[in-house]
């Protein structure tokens, strides 16, 4: 008896040991696919490590891990394999795979280890634009994460495209979809794939755009991509603003406004009808009414549950992976989305129009839209051949035709500095309560005549603002420094600003 | 008498007996081995001439050793008595050998006896020995050898006897080294070498002199002969190679031999691994097929592919034997191009042609490269599959990709800021500056920017005009500014319409070119792909960076004239320069992988030249969410309208073109329907009393230039006249009736004044016919003449609807004209006068068309659609000019009849294709159509039979 007692403590820790250094059970393929889905690309890449089971679905996580981590060509390679690219998924993988590499190989990579951000310019001439992209990158992730209570792990990966073909190519987005809605950035396979404002000659909000993809993201990781097309774009319209001061021409009613008309005119696109992605649907009128309606949708559930149901219904949504959204709905707001979609509309119906007086004070619209489109081309014309006082009147000319275009007015205005004419140029500005949007130039210059009026705080939120529209242009990128044809002008101080501005005004051979 | 001497006499009478018969004995021994040495050395194998060997050296190792056995026996007396008298007489033998046992032991202790007794002793013994019984051994003995060696010798005798040469034969390969026997037989008599060149060469076969001569390589040698010595296994051998004869059926042998090279045959027998060769060797030498040399007319040269329109190829081939093909071949980066100009039977030696080759060619319109371009021919000789001479190469240099589109860009943007300047000093004047003075100076300044206009669609030296589409717009533009300006339009309003559509179509022409220029560049583009994918294999690093660099080159140069190009250009250009970087930084770190993958997304990229965003301004995700868009009214619409005045003026042409067709069919049918059953019969009368009265005239067939020839011509007409009165074709048979009236009258003439036999005819019979002849002629004006009438009078109410038809079409005409004249879609001037005078004809043809003149009406009309033709113009956006060599597809040719007019015509040198396209024509031609044209068409088609 002595000797049991004697042994079975023994046993028991015999035991314990075998137990302790038997290996744990592979993780499941589903452990895997969530690590990356939710863009936690270390925990996948050890998952992967210690994993067994089927060979193939394993290759295949390997290859999604790579594309996510932006090493497509290693992607490509992992996927050369015939029986990888046997399966729809695998030939699908396989194909952005290949086309991912062509368009980011060799790519000129700026690693931001302070702020956690690693991007890729296609074309280094973009180089110029890294310090800028960094910045609001990281003001908007640190804004979103805070608002829907789930941080994006670092680095956050930002590809920055030359076109939109290229866009297609790094994202897998159909390409004659991007065309067709103006796709400007995507955010998939775990990072914002990003189209240069160089491409675009008007420019467009880059900064918006980027932190609307980045709330995609963290909305992806959040909710283990389970969130509904309508809550991630809602939620990512919600974001693209919040992470920065509100701005001249900001319309924080459009979407409301916007909706309720394609509600009451029945151009509704309908929270449940807008197919796999925004930009594919079939007009970029469409996608513009459908960018409203969930807007609207979202700003409406979050004003009547709060702003941490937001929080909530995602968690629920992560741990529920049901095929609908109603059941973490309900949970959270007691309401299953047709419910809410009908008290949404039913508030869009009852929502008073605008105000007549808002509508008497709104800019006027193109009165000639001909004359403004050829006195805009002959002024363009005769400036480009250094007939400044043609073309100042020719600019004025499109200007009667259109006096709510900023652009004419932008025109008309760094024309008059080209004559030295300064009281024209302040006449030319205009009031910018009287233009019917932002435009990069026109600000660039209001924002000069700011600064020269003492203004310092306004004259740098109206240089910020245009900076956001349209960063390469020569005016915007230079503070508002005009140069004549062939001449030369003062280069901004800052050293960024600096080297924007030689850029735009030099590009690189 | 001392005992030793005795015995040394014995032995020495025993050797003299048997010494010479046992060297007899030997040398039959060693003739009978060496015969049967050579019998089994024969064999030619080794172990057989090993054995053969060790035989005769057995047998002269035996003697050798008989002998030195003889000579020790002999030099010591005990062994002499025992081989010479033991043998003989035992008794007495022994009694010797005891006498000399005691003579040595005597001498050697004087205890064994008396030395002087013993010797005695055995002096007595040795004196006992008979001369006789020695003598006796000794000839016995060499009894047995001669007998031996007669034996021996007979064996050999009849072994060499039997087949002398086999023996000699065995020792001739006893004695070979390495494989060769050192003495050289005659194997063969009537010895004959004989070739036979390859088949492709159609010579036919002949001898050839043994002792050295020459043929084609590749043919087969023939050696015959009849064996000197039967069942020998002869061979025919160049030293490598060995064939073996074989029997030609008769008594002979035969052996064919494959002339690859210079050789030196030798006919031999093989013995196992021996070859007994002949005497004489037969050196041939191979004559090799030379490859077929070309002479290209002017190769080697450069030519810059942007100064020419067509590159014309004069080229000569010859071969030694014969040619099978010429090849136009076309070489440009790793692209290569073979056409094949001629097939030919492998016969002609030399063969001369030559080819055009287009700027227009579509591997021309792709290439970025230089190309070299050489005429390639092969020969028959079908041993190698035919070999290749090329000859030297002309390169065309194309030009730098996009420079064409460049400079053409800078020209016409050059003429859009002549006008820039036109508006600029109308809207802002000098200040100061007098209002008449400026208005006087307003002519000049207008007209100087018109001829900008003009000059700008004026073609230089060594450069592409603009297309013929958007040079008629800026010549109508040019008008337009000269033009005196329309009622309540200012001059500058007139210069900022100008300015715009002139700025339109510039811009137009930038886009396109820039989307044709990104095409070819992305060509480049994978030409640098490729070569980055060839750098990825470890040996081919250098070629493989050579052939990208290349390419690269060729894109730098191209990315800046695409940046010439406003808009879409710029784009792209600045897109290509990017994404050279790209490759660029790949190549810098060594990473010729993704040097191909970035330089493959380029040639994508560039093979859908649109703009990097298509989309204006944009939004996020593409959805708008405040302001709404710019608007982006075209400042001008000008082109657009010129393009749909274009096309309404082409739409118009060839609906007139299809009222001619009308028109002429509605003659035809009213003609046809003027013959009538009636009219048929009577022309038959006629034409059978035209026959009965010529028929007495000669026959042609008399000597050129005699009145008997005349009268037989006469005769000839006059029969095809009446053929065509029957058919009712009244114009071609009065035309044969008149000929035949002139032939008549001549043949009158020289049969009243004859200078010859040949001029002698029958007056009567001229007279007779020469009357039916006036008659006829007259019966079948007059005839024509109402049938004219009639049919005239049937046609009248359908050309009625044509003339209704033609007005509409010319009232219509007038409408475009003014719009070509007034609106900014303007026409130039030379386009507007053609356009009035098509109105003109077609006022014209209208009247005569009322008036019931078919005939008349038609001509006018023809004149309309003539002139129409003229004053039309191609949109702004063709652009059919030679300068378009980009990849892209060419636009089919269409005639304004909606009629192909650029079906390819071979030219005359290319022999094949012409006379296919000769049977093609003459088969279109050939078939039945009915019209009033059939007969034209038919004397066009007898024409191209001639």
């Amino acid at each position: 008896m002595r000797r049991f007692a004697f042994a079975l403590p023994v046993a028991l820790a015999f035991a314990g040991v075998v137990a302790a250094a038997r290996p744990a059970p592979p993780p499941p393929a589903h452990d895997i696919s969530d690590a990356i889905t939710e863009i936690d690309l270390e925990r996948a890449r050890h998952l992967l490590e210690v994993g067994s089971g089927d060979a193939t679905a394993l290759a295949l996580e390997r290859a999604r891990l790579a594309v996510y981590a932006g090493d497509c060509d290693a992607a490509s390679a992992q996927l050369s394999a015939p029986t990888l690219t046997e399966s729809k998924e695998g030939a699908s993988l396989a194909a952005l795979a290949k086309s991912c590499a062509r368009a980011t190989a060799a790519g000129l990579v700026v690693d931001d280890v302070e702020h956690g951000i690693t991007l890729r310019f296609q074309d280094d001439a973009d180089r110029v634009l890294a310090p800028f992209l960094l910045r609001i990158a990281a003001r908007a992730r640190d804004r979103v994460a805070a608002d829907v209570g789930v941080e994006l792990l670092r680095p956050l990966r930002i590809e920055v495209v030359r076109d939109l073909f290229s866009l297609s190519a790094v994202s897998g987005l159909p390409l004659t979809a991007a065309e067709t809605t103006g796709t400007l950035a995507v955010a998939r396979w775990g990072r914002v794939i990003f189209l240069s404002p160089r491409a675009t000659p008007l420019g467009f909000p880059w900064q918006d755009t980027l932190a609307h993809e980045i709330t995609h993201l963290i909305v992806t990781r959040a909710s283990r991509d389970r969130a509904p097309l309508w809550l991630q774009e809602g939620v990512a319209k919600r974001e693209e603003t919040r992470w920065r001061p509100a701005r001249p021409f900001d319309d924080p009613n459009w979407s409301d406004m916007t909706a309720r008309s394609a509600l009451l005119a029945g151009r509704g696109v309908g929270l449940d009808k807008l197919g796999p992605s925004i930009a594919m649907l079939p007009t970029p009128e469409a996608a513009t009414t459908a960018f409203a309606e969930v807007s609207s949708f979202v700003k409406f559930w979050l004003g009547e549950v709060g702003p941490a149901a937001l929080e909530l219904l995602l968690l629920d949504l992560r741990s529920t992976g049901a095929e609908t959204p109603d059941p973490a709905l309900k949970t959270v707001s007691g309401y299953s989305l047709a419910e809410w979609n009908t008290l949404w509309r039913a508030n869009l119906r009852e929502q008073p129009p605008r105000d007549p007086r808002e509508e008497a004070r709104k800019p006027l619209p193109v009165k000639d839209p001909l004359r403004f489109a050829r006195g805009s081309r002959l002024g363009d014309l005769l400036l480009a051949r250094g007939h400044f006082e043609a073309a100042r009147r020719e600019f004025q000319t499109a200007l009667d035709a259109a006096p709510a275009e900023p652009s004419i007015h932008w025109r008309l205005a760094r024309t008059c500095l080209l004559l030295g004419d300064r009281a024209g140029f302040r006449a030319a500005l205009g009031d910018r309560d009287k233009l019917r949007a932002a435009d990069a130039g026109w600000l660039a210059l209001s924002s000069r005549a700011l600064r020269e009026d003492g203004h310092t705080a306004e004259a740098a939120d109206a240089s910020e603002h245009a900076l956001g529209l349209d960063p390469l242009l020569e005016d915007v990128a230079c503070e508002g420094a005009v140069r004549p044809p062939g001449g030369s002008a003062p280069l901004p101080s800052d050293p960024d600003r600096r080297a924007l501005c030689e850029s735009a005004r030099t590009p690189p051979p | 008498m001392d005992p030793v001497a005795e015995l040394d006499r014995h032995a020495s009478a025993w050797r003299t007996r048997v010494a010479p018969a046992l060297r007899v004995a030997f040398w039959g021994a060693l003739f009978a081995a060496v015969v049967v040495a050579g019998a089994l050395g024969r064999q030619g194998t080794t172990a057989a001439r090993l054995a053969a060997l060790g035989l005769v050296l057995l047998v002269a190792l035996g003697f050798a050793l008989r002998v030195l056995l003889e000579r020790r026996t002999l030099l010591r007396r005990d062994r002499i008595v025992r081989r010479l008298i033991l043998s003989e007489d035992r008794l007495l033998g022994e009694k010797v050998l005891r006498a000399l046992e005691l003579q040595e032991r005597a001498g050697g202790d004087p205890n064994e006896g008396s030395a002087e007794l013993a010797e005695l002793y055995l002096a007595r013994t040795v004196s006992r020995i008979p001369q006789g019984l020695v003598v006796r051994h000794g000839e016995r003995l060499a009894k047995r050898f001669r007998l031996a060696a007669l034996a021996l010798s007979l064996l050999g005798l009849v072994g060499v006897g039997l087949d002398p040469p086999r023996t000699v034969e065995g020792l001739d390969v006893l004695l070979a080294r390495r494989g060769t026997a050192p003495l050289d037989m005659v194997w063969l008599e009537n010895l004959t070498l004989v070739v036979q060149p390859p088949p492709y060469l159609r010579s036919p076969e002949h001898h050839l002199d043994p002792l050295g001569s020459e043929a084609p390589e590749g043919s087969t040698l023939i050696v015959r002969g009849a064996p000197a010595r039967p069942g020998r296994r002869l061979v025919l051998t160049d030293g490598a190679r060995e064939v073996p004869f074989v029997t030609d059926g008769s008594d002979g042998v035969v052996a064919r031999f494959t002339l690859d090279r210079d050789l030196t045959l030798r006919v031999g027998a093989r013995f196992g691994d021996v070859l007994i060769r002949e005497p004489v060797p037969m050196p041939v030498t191979a004559l090799p097929d030379a490859v077929p040399f070309v002479l290209l007319h002017g190769a080697p040269n450069r030519v810059e592919l942007e100064k020419i329109e067509r590159l014309d190829l004069s080229y000569i081939a010859t071969d030694d034997h014969g040619l099978r093909e010429i090849d136009l071949v076309v070489r440009s980066g790793g692209r290569e191009e073979r056409r094949v100009l001629e097939k030919l039977d492998g016969q002609a030696r030399i063969e001369q042609g030559s080819q055009g080759l287009d700027v227009n060619d579509p591997f021309l319109r792709r290439v970025f490269l230089p190309v070299a371009v050489t005429i390639e021919a092969r020969d028959n000789d079908e041993l190698e599959g035919g070999r290749w001479g090329a000859s030297s190469a002309i390169t065309l240099v194309p030009p730098e990709i996009g420079a064409i589109e460049a400079a053409r860009y800078k020209r016409v943007a050059r003429a859009r800021g002549a006008a820039v300047d036109l508006l600029a000093w109308l809207v802002d004047p000098p200040s100061g500056a007098d209002p008449k003075a400026l208005a006087a100076e307003l002519p000049e300044r207008r007209h100087d920017a018109a001829n900008a206009l003009r000059s700008a669609t004026q073609r230089e030296q060594g450069e592409q005009g603009v297309p013929a589409g958007l040079a008629s717009f800026l010549l109508g533009q040019a008008r337009r500014l000269e033009d005196a300006d329309p009622k309540g339009v200012t001059p500058g309003a007139r210069a900022e319409e100008v300015v715009l559509a002139v700025d339109g179509a510039v811009r137009g022409l930038a886009a396109r070119d820039a989307q044709s220029v990104a095409k070819r560049l992305g060509d480049a583009a994978e030409e640098a792909a490729d070569g980055y994918s060839e750098a990825q294999n470890p040996e081919k690093v250098k070629r493989g960076t050579e052939r990208a660099d290349v390419a690269l080159a060729v894109l730098d140069v191209g990315a800046e004239n695409l940046l010439v190009l406003e808009g879409l250009g710029g784009d792209l250009g600045s897109v290509t320069r990017g994404e050279l970087r790209r490759i660029r930084r790949a190549v810098g770190e060594k990473s010729f992988l993704h040097a191909e993958l970035a330089a493959r997304h380029l040639a994508a990229r560039l093979r859908r030249p649109l703009p990097s965003f298509a989309a204006g301004g944009g939004g996020v995700e593409g959805g708008q969410h405040g302001a709404p868009r710019q608007p982006s009214e075209e400042p001008s619409q000008a082109d657009k309208r010129f393009d749909e005045l274009a096309q309404e003026l082409n739409d118009l042409t060839r609906e007139h073109a299809a009222l001619i067709d009308q028109v002429e069919h509605e003659l035809e049918d009213a003609g046809e329907a003027a013959k009538t059953d009636e009219l048929r019969r009577q022309a038959a009368e006629h034409a059978e009393a035209l026959r009965q009265a010529v028929q007495d005239l000669p026959r042609s067939g008399a000597r050129e230039g005699s009145g008997r020839a005349a009268a037989g011509l006469a005769r000839d007409h006059a029969q095809a006249m009446a053929e065509r009165l029957e058919r009712l074709e009244l114009g071609s048979a009065a035309e044969s009736g008149k000929t035949a009236r002139g032939l008549l009258d001549e043949a009158q003439k020289k049969a009243l004044a004859p200078q010859s036999a040949a001029d002698l005819a029958d007056p009567a019979a001229l007279d007779r016919a020469r009357g039916a002849v006036e008659r006829e002629l007259a019966w079948a004006e007059q005839l024509k003449q109402k049938m004219e009438q009639d049919a005239r009078e049937k046609a009248k109410g359908q050309l009625g609807e044509a003339a209704d038809r033609e007005r509409s079409i010319e009232r219509r005409l007038g409408g475009m004209a003014a719009r070509a004249r007034q609106s900014e879609a303007a026409l130039p001037e030379t386009s507007l006068e053609q356009l009035e005078k098509a109105r003109g004809a077609m006022k014209s043809a209208a009247s005569e068309l009322g008036a019931g003149r078919g005939e008349e009406g038609l001509d006018g009309q023809r004149e309309a659609q003539r002139m129409l033709e003229q004053g039309g113009s191609e949109r702004t956006t063709e652009d059919s000019g030679p300068q378009q060599r980009e990849s892209r597809e060419p636009s089919p040719g269409r005639g304004d009849k909606g009629m192909d007019t650029r079906a390819p015509v071979p030219g005359a040198d290319e022999q094949h294709r012409a006379l296919e396209f000769r049977k093609r024509v003459l088969e279109g031609l050939g078939q039945e159509r009915g019209g009033r044209l059939d007969p034209a068409i038919r004397r066009y088609a007898e024409g191209l039979l001639e």
